[in-house]
């Protein structure tokens, strides 16, 4: 009797444990993960070619993570950001003057911006 | 009675110790006060660029011409970074409790160089990582001041090309977006 209960209980726990693996937790842990690297690479590409205006409002470039200087720009949308990034806005030049970076680093990098500001 | 007067005892040695415990007043952190005035530096010379250069520049209504000899043409208004300096001027002619100018260690003007270990070290530092400031504390004489060098970031092709052509330019391969000099402010403390 008392063994027919240990393996009751040994298999529920197994049921449990194999339920529990099959969840959705690990493929949210894997997106998790990807926007994770994401952000880690815009990270990377905003110091290497931006940093040296926006992280300290050189020309009046937003900063980085301030949220006032975001507070107008966010509304605007991506887009928008990304195609004055692009082609450049009030003082600032073209792609910053950085023209190697293409148009998906540089949104990369806008949406970057976009979550630090929020 | 004899209640009351141990209880007033323990209070006049209590508040006496809580008066002993107040900090002392220390003012303004001098990184928050080098800062802030950089902040209001950085917003005065972007505005000349903005409102004045671009604005009523070859880029604009065409109206006055920007340029590093100014003074020998007609219309002719300071470059930005001639304006900022002119700035720096002014104030060291109003008080000696903070100074501030632009230096390089790449500079055109050799008066333009850094003059102390700390200015030196500083610029070196804010041109091998971008984006960065630079803080310090040097002894100069009796006085010991807090030294912070902010970054000078070539901004626009007029930068990059005067700095590049100039025949007194140490340096003739600064792209857009590379930091050039720094401005250097210091506080006596």
């Amino acid at each position: 009797m008392l063994a027919s209960r240990v393996r009751l209980c040994f298999s529920a726990i197994l049921i449990i444990a194999a339920l529990v693996g099959c969840s959705g937790e690990r493929g949210s842990t894997e997106s998790l993960g990807t926007a994770e690297q994401q952000h880690k690479a815009a990270e990377l590409l905003y110091k290497q070619n931006c940093k040296v205006c926006h992280a300290q409002g050189i020309n009046g470039a937003p900063i980085v993570g301030n949220k006032k200087m975001w507070a107008d720009r966010l509304p605007q949308g991506v887009d928008v950001l990304v195609k004055h990034a692009v082609e450049g806005y009030g003082l600032m030049p073209a792609k910053g003057g950085k023209d190697h970076l293409t148009e998906a680093e540089i949104r990369q990098i806008v949406e970057y911006y976009v979550a630090m500001a929020n | 009675m004899k209640k009351t007067l141990m209880t007033l005892a323990m209070a006049t040695v209590a508040v006496g110790l809580t008066g002993c415990g107040e900090p002392e007043s220390k003012g303004v952190d001098p990184k928050i006060y080098t800062d802030s005035l950089f902040a209001v530096m950085k917003a005065d010379r972007t505005n000349y660029t903005k409102l004045v250069v671009k604005r009523l520049g070859p880029a604009g209504a065409n109206v006055i011409k920007p340029d590093e000899h100014w003074k020998d043409i007609d219309n002719g208004t300071l470059l930005p970074a001639q304006m900022f300096r002119a700035g720096a001027e002014a104030v060291a002619e109003m008080t000696d409790d903070f100074t501030y100018s632009l230096q390089s260690i790449w500079p055109i003007n050799s008066q333009n160089a850094p003059k102390t270990d700390m200015e030196k070290k500083g610029l070196e530092y804010i041109a091998a990582n971008p984006g960065e400031n630079f803080y310090g504390e040097e002894k100069l004489g009796d006085t010991t001041y807090f030294t912070a060098v902010y970054p000078d970031v070539a901004v626009s092709d007029a930068c990059t090309s005067c700095h590049n052509d100039h025949k007194d330019s140490p340096k003739s391969d600064f792209q857009l977006g590379e930091v050039m000099g720094g401005v250097v402010i210091r506080v006596p403390l």
